[in-house]
């Protein structure tokens, strides 16, 4: 095992174990949590640490994956869309550049069922339903990790296992341990006028108060060149109308009143406004729209324990956004569109951990959230949302056996200001997952979970303008999955080896979704049935091949069998899912030496259908997509420099990942910072 | 690897010059043909086409659906061999016919497709339909070209954004456009006028205030003479041998009904009957009542001479019906329809036409495209 923190040298350790400490709600998710991880988090050493963070997903009770900022770096990452396709398991709708919405859903269970969590508590958008990854950047990005299901990390509050799926976003902790106070400056240009100013200052007042914030400036004209192919005519094509600028400034504050507790409070505000180029329609090339969004936040979260195997951990947010849409054209009343939406949420949680023996633990969780939705559209009636979550968790821990048992009730409260309310909800959400260890010395795990969960429908659904209904019921989501994982630690060649197999079958009823009477008129129904069978899995090695050289090797592939249940007389009964590859992968080859560090990485998926019929003018070719990255840092005096270079999309490929959205081709980014 | 891109770049651009993508400048674009194959690229040699004894056939415009990238597509239904041929634009062009075509009409040697959300106006041979030209409206002759209809050596568009512009057969060019009320809908041809439906429909938040009128226009002059005031919403449109003509306003879908006007040549406006799917042969209106939320629709037709109704046009009802045409000389029913998933109209599958003969007996079932809702027949 010593020989394993090669790679990981440099300051890696120092990093994390400060890390642990100063966000430990986050870190401890997946971790040895309940039984006093502060009271131990001194004598971990950097080994142990490293290895825990591979060993995590192995472990782990349920489908976990992970990425942390080194290997964000390791495996040539540009943004967050492009992290998750290096997860298994996931489809990432990408609407093309920079400003193009981006969406994850998992195991094709639609984006609308994967809860995303941005430092400890749920984004949530009651609109829409789902969170545009576009928004968040990368760079301020220390980990970011997807837990299909529910794992064994159960001190978490009631709304994070209401999904089911969760990603998790976690953003960059300071780290003091050889100063007081630092400043990090970055530039990142690239292809398509993209400009990316980046500044984090971070300084500890005393033992127990520290800060950082960070400011952000991205702007992009976007105006990339694509091909577009109409039976036999192929053209060379632009996309006009796509330029994107972007502000984002985030504030945090990190206390610990005491050696038992950490009280921390973040400041979010994001504003962008973009023009949207929109689907590329034939012999037209027009497009006006544009999109100015606007969100701030703030949360904090408290956590503490106490000498009688007792632990406390609160969350607040409050949370507002205003999307506004602008359209023009002869056909709008008054010669243009804009459409005004404003979102408030409310929210507070509380969860006590209980660990009455080192095999036992038991957590209580409670949430209420608040939402509410303006608008200036017609037929508004300012919607509002009250909702309770509450768990009752079970965990029971050996060295060999890991069980857990959630039991989730919701209610969901619904009314309107000016109208009806869409009817209330009440329901219970069992979820159980298990894991064993067959051999005591080994690193082989078995692992084992159901979980039957829903999805309320969202504003937009039961409200908007005319075609909104009432009375839809939940979408309901069932999962069930097997898995095998397998570490191992072989020779001084081959230090790490992980490999995660895991089969799962889901189904998903009541699917909502918009039927039409005519082009104007449009009815949300809950009509769908989905059955999903599919297989994910993940490969980590990493090979020394000489004293600070190293090659690393991952890769994930996904199988997706995501076919429409819903009437047997429909002609496409049976037939796969729109947006749904069957086959999905991602490689990434990363060579570490003293020199430049470099990393070629693929992503692909097999042929896609853009309609519920698979037939061939609904087809969409499959593809595959290669990037190089190469980055290297160094030290002059007291200043760390990284330098990094990207080439995205290196074999220039033109595809679409949502159809007449074209995606860029080739495209370069240089990243430079300086950090002291 | 490499060579495979040096390839698709060779093969590219060897391509790429042949094909004229849009572009907001020109006014017209020349869409890749060959003269000398092509007899029917040389203009009409009189601007009045010949009056047509027969229909021998139904050209379908399945308007696909935009929201899911699926393209427009042009069926055609043979009456002599009875049966349907699909994508026969893309078959013969071997380019896609475009975003949302609505509507088209066949006049003299041609078939002009008004294409809502591709913005153009695609002029083909009416036999092969291959294409002779595709006219981009500018910024001043309106945009989404909505109805389209011809009289007298003219073809006239309704574009969405509150105009009317005017082809002209000969040149193929459009030479005038006319201001009409918020988002027109269907026109008609009667008394020497232009009837055109004022709509509003995109501006339902304030009670399609703005539109629930129908324009009159001269054909001479090509200038408003009147504005009618009608029901809400109206949307289409037709008129009689007699010269009266039928509105059918779509009402809300919610507390207001499709109702079907009639407006005689005094401009005086009476109710009729209730309707969400209109057409007309000589004097006899052939209606279909659809309402939104209705589990049963009601298919009829009424004499407006004698006002004599005929119930049950149909012997055997469609799914979800969005479009129907009579055959002007043989008095053939045809009426358009959606497949249906789960109860519901499917705007992702294929479509239907089924044919009726003229006493309402089911005769044929032919399976169209997506969206087959503008019907229009192949006049010889």
């Amino acid at each position: 095992m010593k020989e394993t923190d090669i790679f990981y040298r440099l300051k890696l350790s120092y990093f994390l174990l400060y890390s642990i400490i100063l966000l430990l709600p986050n870190i401890t998710q997946g971790q040895e949590i309940g039984d006093t991880i502060i009271g131990k988090v001194h004598k971990i050493t950097d080994v142990i640490v490293t290895a825990e963070r591979t060993k995590q997903q192995v472990k782990s009770i349920s489908p976990f994956q992970q990425l942390n900022k080194k290997q964000l770096q390791q495996q040539g990452i540009t943004d967050i869309a492009d992290a998750l396709r290096r997860f298994s398991g996931v489809n990432i709708k990408d609407y093309g550049g920079a400003g193009g919405m981006k969406t994850i859903s998992v195991r094709s269970l639609g984006a609308k069922h994967t809860a995303v969590v941005y430092d400890g508590v749920t984004l949530s958008d009651c609109q829409s339903g789902q969170i545009d990854l576009s928004r968040f950047s990368i760079d301020n990005i220390q980990q970011i990790s997807l837990t299909i299901g529910d794992n064994e990390d159960i001190f978490v509050p009631a709304r994070t296992v209401a999904s089911a799926a969760a990603l998790k976003l976690q953003s960059i902790s300071p780290d003091f341990s050889n100063k007081k106070n630092h400043l990090t400056g970055q530039i990142k240009t690239g292809s398509f006028g993209m400009i990316n100013p980046l500044i984090r200052y971070e300084q500890k007042f005393n033992e127990k108060i520290s800060a950082s914030t960070t400011g952000e400036f991205m702007r992009a004209d976007n105006l990339y060149p694509f091909t577009l192919v109409n039976g036999d005519y192929v053209s060379k094509e632009k996309r006009y109308n796509n330029n994107i600028q972007t502000y984002r400034g985030e504030l945090n504050l990190y206390i610990s009143p005491n050696n038992r507790s950490t009280l921390n409070g973040k400041i979010y505000y994001y504003d962008t406004d973009q023009q949207l180029p929109g689907a590329v329609i034939l012999y037209n090339a027009k497009s006006r729209e544009k999109l100015r969004e606007r969100n701030f936040f703030s949360q904090v979260h408290y956590r503490t324990y106490w000498e009688n195997n007792l632990s406390l951990l609160i969350n607040g947010k409050f949370n507002w956004s205003q999307s506004h849409y602008h359209d023009e054209g002869g056909k709008y009343p008054g010669g243009e569109l804009n459409d005004r939406y404003f979102q408030r949420e409310y929210y507070t949680s509380g969860a006590l951990l209980y660990t009455p023996t080192s095999h036992w633990s038991m957590v209580y969780a409670a949430d209420y959230i608040y939402n509410n939705l303006n608008a200036n559209t017609p037929n508004n009636t300012s919607p509002y949302r009250h909702s309770i979550l509450q768990t009752v968790t079970l965990r029971y821990q050996t060295d060999n056996i890991t069980a857990v048992a959630i039991l989730l009730g919701s209610i969901y409260l619904n009314g309107a200001k000016e109208g009806n309310g869409a009817e209330n909800r009440r329901k219970l959400s069992p979820s159980f997952s298990f894991s064993w260890k067959p051999c005591t010395d080994g690193q082989l795990y078995l692992r084992a979970s159901y979980k039957d969960i829903f999805r309320v429908a969202t504003f937009s659904e039961n409200y908007f303008d005319r075609m909104g209904s009432r009375d839809l019921r939940p979408e309901k989501a069932q999962q069930y999955n097997v898995g095998i994982t397998y570490q191992n630690n072989f020779t001084s060649w081959l230090p790490a080896i992980s490999l995660t197999l895991d089969g799962y079958y889901n189904k998903v009823k009541d699917k909502i979704v918009a039927m039409p009477y005519n082009m104007f008129i449009w009815n949300m129904v809950n009509l769908g049935k989905v059955e999903i069978w599919g297989v994910d899995a993940n490969i980590n090695t990493t090979f020394q091949l000489a004293k600070h050289y190293s090659l690393l090797l991952t890769g994930n592939y996904t199988y997706q069998y995501a076919v429409d249940k819903t009437d047997p007389e429909v002609v496409y009964y049976k037939h796969q899912i729109a947006y749904t590859p069957r086959h999905s992968a991602g490689a990434s080859l990363a060579l570490e030496n003293p020199f430049i560090n470099a990393s070629l990485h693929a992503t692909g998926v097999s042929k896609r259908y853009i309609a519920s019929e698979n037939r061939p003018s609904n087809e969409m070719d499959g593809y595959i997509e290669y990037g190089l990255s190469l980055y290297r840092s160094f030290k002059i005096k007291k200043f760390t420099y990284n330098l990094r270079g990207d080439i995205i999309n290196l074999g220039n490929k033109q595809y679409d990942i949502v159809k007449s959205y074209p995606m860029p081709g080739r495209s370069y980014k240089l990243t430079c910072s300086i950090h002291f | 690897m490499k060579f495979k891109h040096l390839f698709f770049a060779a093969a590219l651009f060897s391509i790429a010059p042949l094909f004229c993508a849009c572009n907001d400048d020109d006014n017209e674009i020349e869409v890749p043909r060959d003269p000398e194959e092509d007899p029917s690229s040389q203009p009409d040699t009189t601007p009045e086409a010949t009056s047509p004894t027969e229909a021998t056939g139904l050209y379908v415009i399945n308007a696909g659906n935009l929201s899911n990238n699926v393209n427009g597509t042009l069926s055609f239904i043979n009456f002599e061999k009875g049966t349907a041929s699909n994508n026969v634009f893309f078959d013969i062009n071997k380019r896609s016919l475009g975003g949302t075509p609505q509507d088209a009409i066949v006049y003299g040697s041609k078939m002009y497709i008004a294409i809502y959300g591709s913005n153009i106006i695609e002029i083909v041979d009416k036999n092969t339909a291959k294409s002779i030209k595709q006219i981009v409206p500018t910024s001043t002759q309106g945009e989404g070209p909505r109805d389209i209809i011809a009289a007298n050596g003219k073809v006239y568009v309704s574009m969405y954004d509150g105009y009317v512009s005017r082809i002209d057969t000969l040149s193929l060019t459009i030479d005038a456009t006319l201001k009409v009320g918020p988002n027109p809908e269907e026109m008609t041809v009667a008394n020497g006028y232009l009837y055109v439906a004022n709509s509003d429909g995109m501006n339902y938040g304030a009670d399609y205030a703005n539109g629930k009128s129908v324009s009159k226009i001269g054909l001479k002059t090509f200038t408003e003479a009147k504005r009618i005031p009608v029901g809400l919403n109206p949307t289409k449109i037709c008129s009689t041998t007699e010269g009266n003509v039928y509105v059918l306003a779509m009402g809300n879908y919610n507390d207001i009904s499709a109702k079907v006007q009639k407006i005689d040549n005094m401009n005086i406006v009476t109710d009729v009957t209730e309707a969400t799917l209109m057409t007309v042969k000589d004097n006899t209106l052939y209606l279909i009542n659809a309402p939104y939320g209705a589990t049963e629709n009601t298919y009829f037709s009424i004499d407006t001479k004698t006002g004599n109704e005929t119930k049950n046009l149909i012997d055997q009802p469609v799914d979800s019906p969005c479009g129907i045409a009579v055959n002007p000389f043989t008095g053939n029913i045809y009426i358009s329809s959606y497949n249906m998933v789960g109860g519901w109209p499917s705007y992702t599958t294929d479509g239907y036409v089924n044919e009726y003969s003229a006493n309402g007996k089911f005769t044929n079932k032919y399976n169209v495209g997506v969206g087959p809702c503008g019907l229009t027949f192949l006049l010889k």
